[in-house]
């Protein structure tokens, strides 16, 4: 089951994975770049050279328009330019005006960062995206349900959310024209619902909130507790911790120790470079994996660990059912509470992703996009080539792209 | 991600993708599986809170502290890129946009304590977390897209069908999932 599980959302997100399809495009043109971007040092790209040979104005060998859908040529280019229409943008000539935002020490924010990922910060990233308090959490759903019907569960989640997400990779080629998709969904967005654009956005703002509150309502849960249990251990060594009782009682407090941990981590969350936070991934898939271990070996030994004990029976679990269908509700929660959210966080993973791995910025591949079709739109509508000589068209580089208005003018063409 | 790879290779991505679900529905299964079985329906809504005191356990419960408390500068990095993407570069221009900066920080922070020292039970901020980000994400955005991008005629009322149906059959999962999760506090 839990093959089955994993490889239906390993083939969801796979998909859209491979299409370069992440829930939010912080780096669009219109917007501001991430401010970890602006520590980036920008890479050093060629220049992309386009060579378009034309071997005549009438038998010209235009660059292949995308397909869409098997429309006409002019149904093609309408169908290409509506969606840019509705964002205000103009194809012709095409690109975006980025707007011209430097650092005070004089970078672009904008700027193309490094590329550095690999599969291993890949995958530590994406562990550390789905690894939270939900981990936490989803036992709890064995307990309310059963385990046999949380596994179903966690199965049907798994297929909900995979049918929302190939929604989504529909949407993407309805609307990119190309079969991977390559729009993300804040583009899609824009097209389908222009009103409500910044809706995924919000979103991610909530998921991040949640992600965010947990992980403190954690700590405040587990650390008192924590301090608790090591000081038994140390009065069972013959010695006291605490010699005070108001700082015993202080310390029993979450309210206390959630003010420790914000007050912590609070320096953290102004960092406008987390890199320094990559190996964050590594800790979290290092604890999950020990308190998976610890949990399976209190299982197998439950003596040394006091389960019972704690629990104050034996045999210590009480009402292991396959099914249970009295708390419909709880389930409802936890299952979309956790279920869900194992591929939801795995969307974020990818807006997280550029966070500690910066990737190109989208809003260049949005301007060779546009470039691109504003080549081929001028050439449909017009139906002239676009370029009459046999001539090398440069295209503009990433960086200039990135913090001046973009110019496709020629000046050996009649080429705006 | 993808993006970000020193080699672009969709086979990388998908050894990357592969292995992460891999590893986490192992560990969701084996989790949930062995924790029920010790402890049955008497489970809490931090499994850790059942286990007594052992020092394995509190350096499990350590680990798993230090864990998310590094997670917490990530989501706040994340939600704020979100909130200064949706405020756009014109209003940053207007305003100071480091002010903007440290304003959105310490209100995304100041939030999230007020918030989690007033509710204890994490059900309830997992369910509604759940319910206002991740069922929006997986049924109600999709669907009202798909529906939204049909096309004029029979030829999309297919499309239109399952877009409607992924966007209803979201709004009622958001609505039970809320309701679920406020009901529990």
């Amino acid at each position: 089951m839990s093959f089955i599980y994993g490889v239906l959302l390993t083939h969801s997100t796979l998909r859209l994975h491979n299409d370069d399809y992440s829930l939010v495009d912080h780096d669009e043109s219109e917007n501001v770049a991430p401010h970890h971007q602006l520590a980036a040092e920008a890479e050093e790209e060629e220049e992309e050279v386009v060579a378009i040979e034309l071997e005549g104005s009438s038998s010209g060998t235009l660059p292949s328009p995308p397909m869409l859908g098997g429309s006409t040529g002019s149904a093609r280019a309408s169908a290409i330019d509506r969606p840019r229409k509705r964002q205000g943008m103009s194809m012709i000539g095409g690109g975006v005006a980025a707007p011209n935002l430097t650092t005070p020490d004089g970078k672009s924010m904008t700027a193309p960062p490094p590329r550095r990922g690999t599969f291993t910060s890949s995958t530590l990233i994406y562990i550390t995206s789905c690894f939270g308090a939900s981990c936490l959490g989803m036992p709890w759903c064995f307990g309310q349900c059963g385990w046999a019907l949380a596994l179903i569960l966690l199965f049907l989640t798994a297929l909900v959310t995979q049918w929302g997400a190939s929604l989504l990779l529909q949407c993407a080629v309805k609307i990119s024209g190309e079969p991977s998709g390559g729009l993300s969904i804040k583009q899609v967005a824009l097209i389908a619902s222009p009103r409500l654009a910044s809706l995924p956005e919000l979103v991610v703002v909530v998921n991040c909130l949640g992600s965010a509150i947990g992980a403190l309502v954690v700590s405040g849960f587990l650390l008192p507790r924590t301090f608790q249990s090591l000081a038994s251990l140390q009065e069972s060594f013959g010695k006291q911790l605490l010699a005070s009782t108001v700082w015993e009682d202080l310390l029993k407090e979450r309210v206390m120790w959630i003010s420790i941990i914000t007050a912590c981590i609070l320096p953290l969350c102004f960092l406008r470079d987390i890199t320094p936070l990559k190996y964050a991934g590594l800790i979290s898939l290092l604890a999950v994996s020990f308190t998976t271990a610890v949990v399976a070996a209190a299982y197998f030994s439950p003596s040394y660990f006091d389960t019972c004990e704690v629990v104050g029976r034996s045999p210590c679990a009480s009402n292991v059912v396959a099914f249970r269908l009295d708390n419909v509700t709880g389930v409802l929660v936890r299952t979309c509470g956790g279920g869900t959210e194992m591929l939801a966080t795995l969307y974020t993973a990818t807006t997280c992703a550029h966070n500690i791995h910066p990737s190109i910025p989208r809003a260049q591949q949005a301007f060779r996009r546009n470039h691109r079709r504003a080549e081929q739109c001028h050439a449909i509508l017009t139906f002239v080539p676009p370029f009459p000589h046999h001539h090398t068209h440069r295209r503009p580089s990433p960086r200039s792209f990135s913090t001046t208005p973009p110019t496709t003018s020629c000046s050996r063409c009649t080429m705006p | 991600m993808h993006n970000a790879l020193t080699k672009k290779s969709t086979k990388t991505s998908s050894l990357a993708i592969g292995t992460t679900m891999g590893i986490i529905t192992t560990v969701y299964v084996v989790l949930g599986l062995t924790t029920y079985n010790t402890f049955g329906a008497d489970l809490q809504a931090n499994f850790l809170g059942n286990y007594g005191n052992n020092i394995v356990i509190d350096l499990a419960r350590l680990f798993i502290i230090i864990s998310v408390a590094l997670l917490f500068p990530l989501t706040i990095f994340t939600a704020r890129a979100s909130i200064m993407s949706i405020l756009g570069p014109n209003f940053l221009k207007e305003f100071n946009s480091k002010r903007v900066f440290l304003t959105i920080t310490l209100l995304l922070v100041a939030f999230a304590f007020v918030v989690a020292i007033s509710v204890a039970n994490l059900n309830v901020i997992l369910g509604v977390g759940g319910a206002l980000s991740t069922v929006p994400i997986t049924l109600v955005l999709p669907g009202s897209y798909t529906a939204s991008l049909a096309k004029e005629g029979p030829a999309g009322d297919g499309d239109r069908r399952k877009g409607r149906l992924a966007m209803y059959s979201g709004y009622v999962l958001t609505f039970l999932c809320l309701y679920g999760a406020l009901a529990m506090q």
